[in-house]
């Protein structure tokens, strides 16, 4: 939860995250500026290429070439991540922060045993661990997660997809991090395993004292999850509060169509809204609030300037409707 | 053990048909069209009788289908027959000419793999830069160089100009060869004799035949490990084991190249006859007594048993060969049962 | 995505020839704005295509000495403003060798390509089509062909009939043959399976215009680019049969039986006699390479490596 008195654990400013392709400089993640605090769960939600995903992996310094910083920091503790050396950066990577992704099936390395794994995800940070202590520690996560220990030796193939997936949960804990990034976790999983790993996850959530963010389109999950959410729109942070608040009271537009979009059995909503209109060009600096072209309430400035995301009472917007306050 | 056994011997039942065909193929082109052992042996002018006599001699006076059915009862028994032209089992010349090209194309396969694998790799991490475009345009031009030519410009380049090399035969002429009895394989004999001198002569005049064939057929590898590298390199584990600290070095080469080294390996069974074939081509220039200059040799003369029976040595070469990638296949990938 | 996109503008053509040429014209240019690479290696292919194909067809233009006038010039001689390439061990200009060479050799491919093809293409489509005891039967032989080293049997082929421009050219196109057949019937395979080939089945339509109006049009674009690196490959097989001595009589200009000649007086120094055919041969393939690589990329993203 945020609090006043807590020195957030990860601390992005100012952070844009650019492309540069023939026709010109794709800006996937464009200013963003936000703090994630000790033990708190932050979902990061948006639709597919509003900048989530990059803005993810640009924790770990990991963007997909050929992106690069455009501007800005990510400061773990105060250090800041993008201008680690690569040594720090790599001990870092899985031992501070680790990273879980949306593929089970194609995550692990089909040539090598689980076992294996572990052992290289333990040997890389820790040298001078033994084989017989790597899988030692290896079989007391997977009892966490509720795996048994014989499927150490067992390769990916011959695990199930909810089964891979806690084997990179197990991965991603196995050096005790302190900060989890899950980018869509859930999303190739089918809907009971979805529920179970649901379940996992909040529980290693507490057991392993841990910091999630959790990067997903799933709203759904978002909300049995997090503290609080981050709404990303066009590479720009749109909007950013509490559940609570988010849910029932959205401010910005898109987030209000967001809302929309879910089907909420208790609310007997009459009709199922969808968007209008397609995710925003990303190409060249833009001049005007980019979702203006898709926003019912769109005004003459919305068209004009990019709104700037703005304090109203400890939650955020970046919207010209509220510029005489909420 | 069982069933590695039974895959063994499955995959020797099934080449059995493609030798059926080669042969069948070679052994009427061969009758069918002009030009005959005994007329090459003994020249247009011997007298009739003397001709008829020597073709019964031989069994060539039988119909061809009579003729095929006589081999194939030979084979069977594993015999490749006699020559027709020299006083000898097919199976002799054969014997001391095999372990030449073994040698010449074990060691082109190694150049090959020595440079094409590593400077795909490189292609494949500098992706659109100017190292990339440079490997690409070797691969390219290095596949539309024929090998022969190839050999031509190393001989001149490291043979005459700058005498460096040895640009014919398998060993100098002060050798005795009979010190090469013992397995045909000139490395091998030198290095179980512990005779140094001898190994570094036979390994100067390896170097020039193994980087011809090396070098002309590395492009098709350059091509293949680069493409496949790519696509490993997008895939889902090589980002999970980044995010999870691995160094760049180790990503490359024990998970990435690993992976993408599968269907290399696949298609190394393909590309052998390729070698094979450019084996040949290297043979001639360098003079280099292998089973390609025995196959010339005993067309010229008409020996149809001998020419046979090469085919058929190469066609089992080829078999030999795609099931040792099966098994090197199955070694890397856990998926794949024998 | 473009794949899927460009496959389908080309099926969709094939009712109407103007709108296959205009579909076509569409995909190049579209390919000149988006592969530049790729298009430039097209174009690259198509200009050494080009200035060889010149030099068969007016040979005179490019050299005044004749290729067997042995009284060219003096013997033996490095290249000279008189003699580009200099002059081989008979007095014969290397050049004017080189000029009327390129006949022999892009013939013999050309023609030993063809012949392929057109035994091949028929024999896949038909073979995958029908399927049955008989498509197995083919596809052995084929197999068996294919996995064997191609030169020996072009060897073995080129030995048995003797010199002579046809008899190289047959036992080029036997090499071949299974390239052909193998591609085209693995696509015939999968084209069987796709929907409006399963719907004009079902509508009816005799086997013979399922096969000609809905399946052949659709390998013809593979082909095309097939056929282009065949040719490549082919130009390689002639010289390599001409410089081990098998194939053609002695009057016959040839770039493959230069290099062998070159060979004798190598260990002397005369490095020209090697230098310049053996540079041709690779020029030459390298266009149809380029070609192919540059169609291959345009017309078919995903077509891997036959």
């Amino acid at each position: 939860m945020p609090d006043s008195a807590n020195e957030p654990i990860l601390d992005i400013r100012d952070l844009s995250i650019i492309y540069p392709i023939s026709i010109g400089t794709v800006h996937a993640v464009q200013d963003v500026t936000l703090s994630i605090y000790k033990g708190e769960v932050l979902g990061i939600v948006g639709e597919s290429g509003c900048g989530k995903s990059t803005l993810g992996l640009s924790i770990l310094k990991l963007m997909k070439p050929p992106g690069r910083i455009g501007s800005g920091s990510i400061l773990y503790k105060g250090t800041d991540i993008l201008g680690m050396d690569d040594r720090t950066l790599l001990d870092m990577r899985g031992r501070n922060i680790a990273m879980i992704f949306q593929n089970p099936l194609t995550s692990l390395d089909p040539l090598m045993s689980v076992e294996r794994h572990f052992i290289e995800a333990i040997q890389v940070h820790e040298p001078r661990t033994g084989v017989p202590e790597c899988i030692e520690r290896a079989k007391k996560i997977l009892a966490d997660l509720g795996i048994e220990g014989n499927r150490l030796k067992e390769y990916p193939y011959q695990l199930s997809g909810g089964m891979r997936q806690r084997i990179m949960i197990g991965l991603a804990l196995i050096l005790h991090p302190d900060i989890l990034l899950a980018d869509e976790p859930t999303t190739a999983l089918d809907v009971i395993v979805e529920a179970g790993f649901t379940e996992l996850l909040i529980r290693l959530h507490e057991l392993y004292n841990l910091t999630v963010v959790l990067i997903s389109h799933n709203l759904g999950l978002v909300a049995q999850m997090a503290d609080r959410i981050a709404v990303m729109y066009g590479g720009r942070l749109v909007e950013l509060a509490t559940v609570n608040q988010i849910f029932e009271k959205p401010l910005h537009p898109y987030t209000q169509g967001l809302m929309n979009c879910v089907p909420n059995i208790l609310l007997e909503q009459k009709e199922l809204n969808a968007m209008p209109g397609s995710p925003p060009d990303l190409v060249g600096e833009p001049t005007a609030c980019p979702f203006a072209p898709r926003c019912p309430k769109a005004m003459d400035i919305c068209r004009s300037r990019v709104p700037p995301l703005k304090d109203y009472g400890g939650r955020r917007t970046a919207c010209w409707l509220y510029e005489g306050g909420v | 053990m069982r069933r590695i056994l039974n895959y063994f011997l499955m995959r020797v039942l099934l080449t059995i048909p493609m030798l059926f065909v080669l042969l069948t193929l070679v052994f009427v082109v061969l009758r069918v069209m002009p030009g005959d052992p005994v007329s090459a042996m003994l020249g247009g002018h011997a007298p009739e009788y003397v001709i008829q006599q020597k073709k019964a001699e031989l069994g060539l006076n039988k119909p061809i289908f009579e003729q095929y059915i006589d081999y194939l009862g030979q084979l069977a028994h594993g015999d490749l027959g006699n020559s027709m032209i020299f006083v000898e089992r097919v199976s002799h010349p054969i014997a001391q000419r095999l372990p030449a090209t073994i040698e010449l194309t074990l060691f082109g396969l190694i150049v090959t793999l020595g440079i094409g694998i590593p400077l795909g790799v490189r292609a494949s991490r500098k992706r659109r830069t100017a190292q990339d475009f440079g490997i690409r345009f070797y691969a390219n031009i290095v596949y539309c160089i024929p090998v022969f030519w190839m050999g031509l410009i190393l001989q001149m380049v490291f043979g005459v100009l700058l005498p460096i090399f040895p640009i014919a035969g398998r060993v100098g002429a002060r050798i005795i060869s009979s010190d090469f009895d013992r397995t045909g394989f000139y490395v091998l004999d030198t290095l179980m004799k512990g005779n140094f001198a001898d190994l570094g002569d036979v390994l100067m005049h390896l170097v020039l035949p193994a980087f011809t064939l090396g070098i002309t057929l590395s492009g098709v590898f350059v091509r293949l490990t680069r493409a496949n590298m790519l696509d490993v390199l997008k895939s889902d584990y090589v980002l999970a084991s980044r995010a999870r600290g691995v160094p760049e070095r180790r990503v490359v080469y024990k998970h990435a190249l690993k992976n993408a080294l599968i269907p290399i390996v696949t298609m190394l069974g393909l590309q052998f006859s390729a070698l094979l074939a450019g084996a040949i081509l290297t043979e001639t220039t360098f003079s280099w007594p292998g089973m390609g200059r025995l196959l010339l040799e005993r067309i010229y003369l008409r020996d149809y048993p001998t020419v046979q029976g090469v085919i058929i040595v190469y066609a089992l070469f080829v078999s030999v060969v795609s099931l040792i990638v099966d098994i090197v296949y199955a070694i890397i990938d856990p998926r794949v049962q024998l | 995505m473009n794949a899927t996109s460009g496959g389908r503008e080309i099926r969709a053509a094939k009712y109407s020839p103007a709108g296959a040429v205009a579909a076509l014209f569409r995909r190049f240019s579209e390919a000149a704005r988006r592969y530049r690479i790729e298009w430039w290696i097209l174009v690259a292919g198509v200009v050494v295509i080009a200035a060889i194909v010149t030099m068969t067809l007016f040979p005179h233009l490019f050299t005044h000495f004749r290729p067997e006038d042995m009284n060219a010039g003096p013997q033996m001689k490095p290249p000279s403003a008189a003699h580009l390439m200099g002059t081989d061990n008979l007095g014969r200009d290397v050049w004017s060798r080189i000029v009327y060479g390129a006949q022999t050799i892009l013939g013999v491919a050309i023609a030993a390509s063809l012949a392929s093809a057109l035994i091949g293409i028929p024999l896949g489509l038909v073979s995958g089509f029908s399927g049955g005891f008989g498509d197995k039967v083919i596809s052995l032989i084929m197999d068996s062909i294919y996995s064997f080293p191609g030169l020996i049997l072009a060897i073995a082929f080129a030995a048995m009939l003797g010199p002579g421009v046809i008899n190289i050219t047959v036992a080029v196109a036997v090499v071949y043959v299974p390239t052909y057949f193998r591609l085209v019937r693995g696509q015939t395979l999968s084209i069987k399976q796709e929907l409006y080939v399963e719907a004009a089945n079902a509508i009816g339509a005799r086997r013979p215009t399922v096969l000609a109006k809905y399946i052949f049009p659709n390998v013809i674009a593979t082909v095309v680019v097939v056929f282009s690196l065949n040719i490549a490959d082919a130009i390689m097989t002639e010289a390599a049969l001409s410089y081990i001595g098998l194939g053609l009589p002695a009057g016959i200009p040839d770039w493959g039986m230069d290099l062998s000649m070159g060979k004798k007086f190598l260990p002397s120094g005369v490095w020209w006699m090697i230098t310049y055919p053996g540079l041709m041969i690779m020029i030459l393939a390298l266009g149809f390479t380029m070609l192919g690589e540059g169609l291959s990329e345009i017309l078919n993203p995903r077509l891997q490596e036959y």
